[in-house]
């Protein structure tokens, strides 16, 4: 969407999902970094040994301890605080890996993995609203009937004038070559 | 699971103004996005969001297919927000 703005296009392609229609979820990261976990658990967040699923932000170590921030956040502002803050101790990371929670695992002596509260739908919506942005990599989201291959011309999104029925000509011939995909999920007991 | 020729109800045009991001916008990756809907002279996909109010909240914001994301993103390092 920031790159549509910055060409400065008129009108942004959108699919509007239905809430039923939108699984939401969280990616853990994996994090190599010179100093190891020590990157984020030197950051004031009140750290302690444990594994609890409502800490807001959790942390593995190489060496399989369990770290957690201290209180679980009374608000929601509160808990984007504390995520913000522990991932401030990973900018400069040599990598920064996105998996699945269950699956995350430290890749070696200087990796670890940075795990949060797992997110809803609502949650997202509330941040957003509130003009509070998270980082890429945090949020996971699984649609179902995502439209794909629609190709909507530059021209059609700079041109000023909303011409419905070049539109609707537009979503005429896009369905003999549009794709609705259903993406799969895995789940992992 | 794939189909042909979905309704396409769902698709709306809105203006900038009613659409709200949940992700910060990573400068490299926009510049290589901005770079390939000129090359390309289309936009590929909807972007992802859900309707509160009059506004649209963002979820997935992926105008590129996968593919292409890679293939154009050989200078970009590995890193965080990557």
């Amino acid at each position: 969407m920031a790159a549509l703005n910055a060409i400065g296009v008129q009108r942004i392609p959108l699919q509007v999902l239905e809430r039923d229609d939108v699984r939401f979820d969280t990616w853990a990261n994996v994090v190599l970094h010179p100093r190891g976990c020590a990157a984020v658990l030197e950051t004031p967040l009140g750290w302690r040994r444990g594994d609890d699923a409502a800490a807001a932000v959790r942390v593995l170590s190489s060496d399989g301890e369990s770290w957690q921030s201290s209180e679980p956040p009374t608000t929601l502002g509160e808990r984007y605080e504390m995520i913000m803050r522990a991932l401030t101790g990973i900018e400069d990371a040599d990598e920064v890996r996105r998996s699945a929670p269950l699956l995350a695992k430290p890749d070696g002596p200087d990796s670890f993995v940075l795990g949060f509260r797992a997110w809803s739908l609502d949650d997202v919506i509330e941040l957003a609203r509130e003009h509070k942005r998270l980082y890429s990599g945090l949020t996971r989201v699984i649609a179902i009937g995502r439209i794909l291959n629609l190709r909507v011309p530059l021209s059609m999104l700079q041109n000023r004038d909303f011409d419905h029925a070049a539109w609707s000509a537009f979503l005429s011939a896009a369905k003999r070559r549009t794709r609705l995909y259903d993406e799969p999920t895995v789940l992992v007991e | 699971m794939s189909a042909k020729n979905p309704a396409l109800d769902s698709l709306v045009l809105a203006s900038p103004g009613e659409v709200i991001p949940h992700e910060i916008a990573i400068d490299r990756h926009v510049r290589r996005i901005v770079d390939a809907i000129l090359e390309d002279g289309y936009v590929r996909h909807p972007i992802l969001c859900v309707a509160v109010g009059a506004q649209y909240v963002v979820l997935r914001d992926t105008p590129l297919g996968c593919a292409e994301r890679h293939r154009r993103s050989e200078n970009s390092a590995p890193g965080f927000g990557a």
